[in-house]
């Protein structure tokens, strides 16, 4: 990873470096171009402390854990749309994005595979899941994923037959036969 | 072909969304997919900046025509440049670097799936609320691509077709700055075990480049569109000077490394495409490298050469700077070079774009040097030279570029090949119609053509040069319709490609054509890395093994 840290860091310090070039050397009137340049040093340097303290959380290498659908990002991308469109027909309309946004968010909640999980097919075969796997659930994620094979265990037991509908004839058979019972116990009685 | 290739791998649908279903496609989480979608979305809304473009040239064909009004012609020369920066060739850059990068450094996807398809759909909303400007009664935004203030305030441009611009721009750009996050935060972190930094391919450390400068720079567009947007509530406020030229700091802090943002990724597909056609190793891996970053790092410090004649800027750092751009573009130029002298060339249709894209893109880096100059940039300044150093930087350079990728991937994206005849006639014909449009547009500024004009008069003398600009973009028009009867032909009747069809060097080539879901799998695995060109170190491995046994 020290590359990484390098091509960023590398990069912030240049920027710097040119801004104080810029300040000292040739001195411009005004403040803005300083705090421009302050300004995307900054930006690119707050991505690599991200990608810092990412790789201190250990969140290097392959990804295992794969959202399986990005439908949220779909609503969240139209309700944005319509929010600022507001600026140009009104701000009514961002009340209208509030619906698509809060079915972004209720939606974003069951995209992601659960923790322990592994995308199905995996991709480098037998390696093992992101995290503590609390159990294993071979979800199918992505859109297009292979099938989980029907054999496979990951199905769980083979679920148990469905009872049998009865017949309409047998049922209209056993109504008869039970409705001619009834009435001979009734014609006995009277006898 | 390399030892790697092997039968594709069907794939089956998730259970309840087919595969090649509309839902399975916009709702998708594979990189590929949202790549496809960026570049395809990219590649329609070319067509209809270039039918801006064609109109505006039909415009200007003779002296006094009357083809558009002056306020349309306004509104089509604002979209025509809006389309291309924001909405074509920006997103091509970085979706094309979405639906490669991950497979060159041997990731299954691409980090936060969901956040990259969030961003294509910003992209596309901020498109299609861009173009609705036209529908609007005061027609679309008519500023030009920059809307300086007080132009673009609603005091001097009322309507709604400026402030649909605003919110497209803004729904795009943050849906760029995501996309370039996400990427580049998959190359930092998600590598494959062995891919280390310096054995990433070339295009992929043009992407890191790419993505650097639209994370620095692209916050401040947003800031600065939302700076107009505040103008056109409070038109007083471009009264004050601060506003109006701290907008173009803003802007042109955003404006200039966009430039690079439009060109380094097809830099890289360049690369790729000289070495793999010459047969060679990439010429001074290292030094390119470097000289990306360096080039990329510098390109944060030239803004103020768009604002010389503004007198607000430090003309002599921002021209020094811009001058010292020469420096990693010559490593990059000379790299090229050195890659293709002495290989065994293949003229394959995507060798020949790659190949034209360095002259062209020569003259559109040779006069950006002249513009760089404030003496020269003073006489320049709005006239029809800017317009050509423009289209020489990104039409004859990058859009050039662009379909050497096209031409050189298309096979790995759609499993099917191009057919070469058809792309040669595009290739040849795009050769002619762009020095037939631009060229003569240097000479148009140079005997003072300003830019932006709807028409002008016989006695201006400037009827010639337009006459054989228009004929040129004529032909470009044909070469893109030979392109589109390519891509229908190879869909169509196809040519199933191979999984290394032009013997490459990175590793998309060593999966199947198209990839499988998570790009590598154990019948496609990720050879050994041992070198930023890891399918040439197999074929070097097996020749010498062979030559032993032989």
């Amino acid at each position: 990873m020290k590359s990484a840290h390098a091509v960023v860091g590398a990069w912030a310090t240049g920027n710097l470096v040119l801004a104080l070039i810029l300040l000292f050397a040739f001195r411009p009137a005004g403040f803005i171009e300083q705090l421009l340049y302050i300004w995307s040093t900054a930006l690119v340097a707050g991505f690599g402390v991200a990608v810092l303290l990412a790789t201190r959380a250990g969140r290097v290498g392959t990804q295992r854990r794969q959202p399986r659908r990005a439908a949220a990002g779909i609503f969240a991308a139209l309700g944005l749309a319509v929010g600022l469109t507001g600026f140009a027909y009104g701000w009514w309309l961002s009340v209208i994005a509030f619906y698509p946004l809060v079915l972004a968010a209720w939606l974003a909640r069951g995209e992601r595979l659960r923790r322990g999980t592994r995308p199905w097919p995996a991709a480098l075969g037998d390696t093992e899941p992101a995290g503590p796997p609390r159990f294993v659930h071979y979800g199918s994620s992505l859109g297009t994923a292979t099938a989980v094979p029907a054999e496979h265990a990951a199905h769980g037991p083979p679920a148990p037959p469905p009872p049998r509908p009865p017949h309409r004839l047998r049922k209209a058979a056993l109504l008869a036969a039970g409705a001619r019972a009834v009435v001979e116990m009734l014609r006995r009685r009277r006898r | 072909m390399t030892t790697t290739a092997g039968r594709s791998t069907p794939t089956e649908p998730r259970p309840g969304v087919k595969a090649g279903s509309v839902v399975g496609w916009l709702a998708s989480t594979d990189h590929k997919r949202i790549g496809l979608l960026t570049v395809g979305t990219s590649l329609v809304l070319l067509l209809v900046a270039g039918g801006l473009a064609m109109a505006m040239r039909a415009q200007l064909t003779q002296p006094q025509l009357e083809v558009l009004s002056n306020d349309l012609y306004n509104q089509f020369f604002t979209m025509h440049g809006s389309m291309m920066i924001y909405m074509v060739m920006t997103p091509f850059a970085i979706g094309i670097g979405l639906y490669l990068v991950p497979l060159q450094i041997g990731a299954p996807n691409v980090a936060a799936p969901r956040t990259t398809m969030l961003s294509y759909w910003l992209y596309l909303t901020g498109a299609v609320v861009m173009l609705s400007g036209f529908s609007a009664d005061s027609g679309a935004a008519d500023h030009g691509w920059y809307a300086y203030p007080p132009l673009a305030s609603s005091r001097y441009t009322p309507g709604q077709g400026v402030n649909l611009w605003i919110i497209g721009v803004a729904l795009s750009s943050l849906g760029m700055l995501l996309m370039a996050g996400t990427v580049l935060w998959t190359v930092l972190l998600k590598r494959a075990r062995g891919m280390a930094m310096l054995r990433m391919p070339v295009f992929s450390w043009s992407i890191v480049a790419t993505n650097l400068m639209v994370i620095g720079a692209f916050p401040t567009l947003l800031v600065a569109v939302g700076i107009l947007a505040g103008g056109r509530v409070y038109p007083d406020m471009f009264t004050e000077n601060i506003w109006n030229i701290g907008y173009q700091h803003l802007f042109w802090f955003f404006g200039h490394p966009v430039v690079y943002v439009m060109f380094f990724p097809f830099v890289g597909a360049v690369a790729e495409v000289l070495a793999t056609f010459a047969g060679r190793r990439f010429f001074g891996y290292k030094f390119l490298v470097l000289s990306l970053l360096l080039f990329a790092a510098l390109s944060m410090s030239v803004w103020g050469h768009h604002m010389f004649t503004t007198g607000q800027a430090a003309s002599n750092y921002y021209s020094l700077t811009s001058i010292m751009l020469v420096i990693p573009a010559g490593i990059e130029y000379f790299d090229m070079l050195a890659t293709v002298v002495g290989g065994r060339l293949r003229f394959t249709t995507p060798m020949l774009f790659a190949l034209a894209f360095l002259p062209q893109f020569l003259i559109g880096g040779l006069t950006g040097i002249m513009v760089g100059t404030p003496a020269l940039d003073y006489q320049m300044q709005d006239s029809y030279f800017l317009v050509a150093h423009w289209h020489y930087t990104l039409a004859a350079g990058s859009l050039f570029a662009l379909f050497a990728g096209v031409y050189f991937w298309f096979p790995k994206a759609s499993g099917r090949m191009l057919r070469e005849g058809l792309g040669k006639a595009h290739f040849w014909l795009w050769v002619a119609g762009t020095n037939l449009t631009f060229l003569p547009m240097f000479w148009l500024g140079l005997n003072g053509m300003p830019r932006r004009i709807p028409t002008y008069l016989p006695r201006d003398g400037f009827t010639t040069e337009n006459l054989i600009a228009t004929i040129g973009a004529g032909l470009l028009a044909v070469g893109g319709l030979v392109f589109i009867a390519n891509v229908v032909v190879a869909l169509r009747r196809p040519h199933q490609a191979p999984p290394d069809p032009w013997q490459a060097h990175t590793l998309e080539w060593a999966t199947s054509s198209p990839p499988p879901t998570f790009n590598f799998s154990e019948r496609y695995p990720i050879p050994p890395i041992r070198s930023y060109a890891p399918l040439l170190d197999l074929r070097e491995q097996e020749q010498s093994s062979r030559a032993e046994a032989g």
